[in-house]
C-alpha cells in the first residue's frame, strides 16, 4: 500500500515536470508573467525593508542633539550642560566631544573606503549634547527652550523625522499590502490560465485516465506539480532579479548617499529567495488548483 | 454463466438538465457470465444506459447496481476504485495517438500506482490476448482501426474486470475488424467475462444465439430472454 503511494507521487511529480517541458512556449510566458508581478512584490519587499530600517535608525538615536559652537570653552560648555539639565521635561543629558563623535562616525562607517578617506582628513565635527526628554510630548518644548540658550549652535532633532517616517511606513504597508494582493490576484491568474491551457490541451488524456480509473487526484497533482513549478520558477527569476538589482543599487547609493542606513543587500537576498519562492509555490498551487477545480469536473463528466 | 445477477437497473429513469429524457423506468437484469447486445436506433437510451453503468452519468430516479454497489451513490473518490473493476470500449477508441500501443495498454494500469513489474507482468498477456502482441513497440496512429479497437479492448481488460461495456465497438470499423473485434468480445464472454455492447449491427446480432435488449425513446421494448415486447412502446 505504501509502495503504491510512492509509486503514486513519483508518477504525479515526473508528470508534473514532464508536462512542464512539454509545453516550454507557455511555460516560459507562465513564468515570465509570474516573475514579473513577483518581482513588483519583491520591489516592495526592499522598499518596506528599508523605510523600516531607516525608521528603526532614526528613533533609536537621541530625542536631540544640540550642536555647541566651536567658540565655546570647556567651563561654559559645562555651564550649559548643567543649565540644560534644569529645563523641565530633560531627563538625561550627555556630553559628546568632537573626538568621540568622529570616533563613532569612524565606526558607523568602517569598511566603506571613500568615507573613511575623508574622516581621516581632519575632524570638522563639533562638541555635543544628546539631550532624552521624560516623554516624546516634551520634546518639542524643549527643544524651543534650548534653541534660544547662548553658545547652542544648531539642534538636530530627530523626533519629526521620526513621526514622518512612521507615516510612510504605514503608508508603504498599507499601498503595499493592497499591491501585493492586487499582483498575487494577478499571479494566480495567469497561472490558473496556463494550467487551463494546459488541462484543454490534455483533455482528452484526462478522459481516458478517468475512464481506465485514474483517481482525480492521480490526474490533479501532475498539473498541481506544474503550477507549482511555474509559480516556484517565476518566485526565483523574480529574486535572482531583485537582489542582484538592489545590491547594484545599495553600491550607487553607498557611494552617493553613504549616510543612508540601507539593508545590506547580502541580508535581503536569503529573505527575497524564500519569500519570492515560497509566493510563487503558493499561488501556483492556488492557481492551478482553481483552473483544475471545474476542468476536471468537465472533462469527466463531458 | 454465474447464475446471480451482476448487473441490476431498477426502475431507472435519466432525464437531462434541458429536460430531455434519455431513459424511462427500465428494469434490467444482466446475469454474471451473460452476453448482452444493446440494440435500438440512434437516441434510443443505448449510450447513456452504459454511461450510468460506468458511473459517467447518474440516474434521475431509480438504483443501478453493478456487483452488488449501488453505482449511482458512489462517492467521486470510489469512482475510480469502481473504475478499475469494469472495462469500457468506444465507437472511436479513445486512445492516445502519441502512445505506443504497450503504453495505451500500460497507461490503465500505471494511472492506478501499480507496479512496473505488476504492468510488465500484466500488459504483455492483454495484448497476446488481442492479436497484438508483436505490435507492442508501434505508435497508435499507425495501426487500422480494427488493431486500435483491439487496444483498447487489451486496455480495457488489463485489469480483468468482470463486466465489459462496449459502445458501438464496431461503428468505425469495415465488416472484416468488426467481425473479429466481435469474435474477440465473443471469446471474453466464453472465458466468463460479462459483456453488454451497444450496435447498431443488427448482422452481429443475428448471427449468434445471445440475449438482445432493445431500446426505443428511452423504453425498454424487447428482451429476448424474456420474449417478445417488454413494455408497451
Amino acid at each position: 500500500m505504501a509502495a503504491r503511494m510512492v509509486r503514486s507521487l513519483v508518477a504525479i511529480v515526473v508528470g508534473g515536470v514532464v508536462d512542464f517541458l512539454r509545453t516550454p512556449g507557455i511555460a516560459i510566458a507562465s513564468i515570465g508573467t509570474a516573475a514579473v508581478t513577483l518581482l513588483l512584490v519583491g520591489a516592495y519587499i526592499v522598499a518596506a525593508a528599508n523605510v523600516a530600517r531607516l525608521s528603526q535608525s532614526v528613533s533609536s538615536q537621541v530625542d536631540m542633539r544640540l550642536f555647541l559652537a566651536s567658540s565655546m570653552k570647556p567651563a561654559a560648555e559645562h555651564a550649559l550642560e548643567v543649565r540644560v539639565r534644569t529645563i523641565p521635561g530633560v531627563r538625561t543629558v550627555a556630553f559628546i566631544s568632537r573626538g568621540e563623535a568622529m570616533d563613532q562616525l569612524k565606526r558607523e562607517f568602517q569598511g566603506n573606503g571613500p568615507v573613511q578617506a575623508v574622516l581621516s582628513q581632519g575632524n570638522p565635527l563639533l562638541d555635543s549634547l544628546d539631550v532624552h526628554t521624560t516623554t516624546p510630548a516634551k520634546s518639542a518644548a524643549v527643544v524651543r527652550a534650548v534653541e534660544r540658550l547662548p553658545g547652542v549652535a544648531h539642534v538636530v532633532y530627530p523626533g519629526q523625522t521620526v513621526a514622518r517616517l512612521a507615516q510612510v511606513l504605514v503608508a508603504v504597508r498599507w499601498v503595499g499590502a493592497a499591491l501585493a494582493a492586487l499582483l498575487a490576484v494577478s499571479s494566480f491568474l495567469v497561472t490558473s490560465n496556463a494550467i487551463r491551457l494546459a488541462v484543454l490541451g490534455r483533455r482528452r488524456e484526462i478522459e481516458i485516465m478517468l475512464l481506465v480509473g485514474a483517481s482525480r487526484s492521480m490526474v490533479r497533482g501532475p498539473f498541481v506539480v506544474e503550477g507549482m513549478l511555474l509559480g516556484a520558477i517565476g518566485g526565483a527569476v523574480a529574486a535572482a532579479v531583485c537582489a542582484i538589482g538592489y545590491g547594484q543599487m545599495a553600491q550607487v547609493l553607498a557611494r552617493a548617499a553613504p549616510f543612508l542606513p540601507l539593508v545590506p543587500s547580502s541580508d535581503l537576498s536569503g529573505r527575497l529567495v524564500v519569500d519570492l519562492v515560497v509566493g510563487g509555490l503558493v499561488l501556483g498551487y492556488a492557481g492551478s488548483l482553481f483552473a483544475l477545480r471545474r476542468l476536471i469536473r468537465v472533462a469527466s463528466e463531458a | 454463466m454465474g447464475g446471480h445477477p451482476l448487473v441490476e437497473l431498477i426502475g431507472v429513469t435519466k432525464t437531462y438538465r434541458n429536460g430531455a429524457g434519455a431513459l424511462r423506468e427500465i428494469e434490467l437484469t444482466v446475469q454474471d457470465g451473460e452476453f448482452v447486445y444493446l440494440i435500438g436506433p440512434s437516441g434510443a437510451g443505448k449510450s447513456t444506459l452504459l454511461r450510468l453503468l460506468y458511473r459517467e452519468e447518474r440516474p434521475t430516479r431509480g438504483s443501478v447496481i453493478v456487483d452488488g454497489v449501488n453505482v449511482g451513490r458512489l462517492r467521486p473518490r470510489q469512482i475510480a476504485l469502481y473504475r478499475r473493476r469494469i472495462g469500457v470500449i468506444f465507437q472511436d477508441f479513445r486512445l492516445l495517438p502519441q502512445w505506443t500501443v504497450y503504453d495505451n495498454v500500460a497507461f490503465a494500469l500505471r494511472v492506478t500506482g501499480a507496479s512496473p513489474r505488476d504492468v510488465r507482468r500484466r500488459v504483455a498477456p492483454a495484448l497476446d490476448e488481442v492479436g497484438l502482441l508483436h505490435k507492442r513497440d508501434v505508435m497508435a496512429t499507425q495501426l487500422s482501426g480494427g488493431e486500435q479497437q483491439r487496444v483498447a479492448i487489451a486496455r480495457a481488460m488489463v485489469h480483468l474486470p468482470r463486466l465489459l461495456l462496449a459502445d458501438e465497438p464496431t461503428g468505425n470499423l469495415d465488416p472484416i475488424a468488426a467481425r473479429d473485434v466481435h469474435r474477440i468480445l465473443l471469446d471474453l464472454n466464453a472465458r466468463g467475462t460479462t459483456v453488454m455492447m451497444a450496435t447498431h449491427a443488427s448482422q452481429l446480432v443475428d448471427n449468434v444465439r445471445r440475449r438482445v435488449v432493445a431500446l426505443e425513446g428511452g423504453q425498454l421494448v424487447r428482451d429476448a430472454t424474456t420474449g417478445g415486447y417488454a413494455h408497451g412502446g
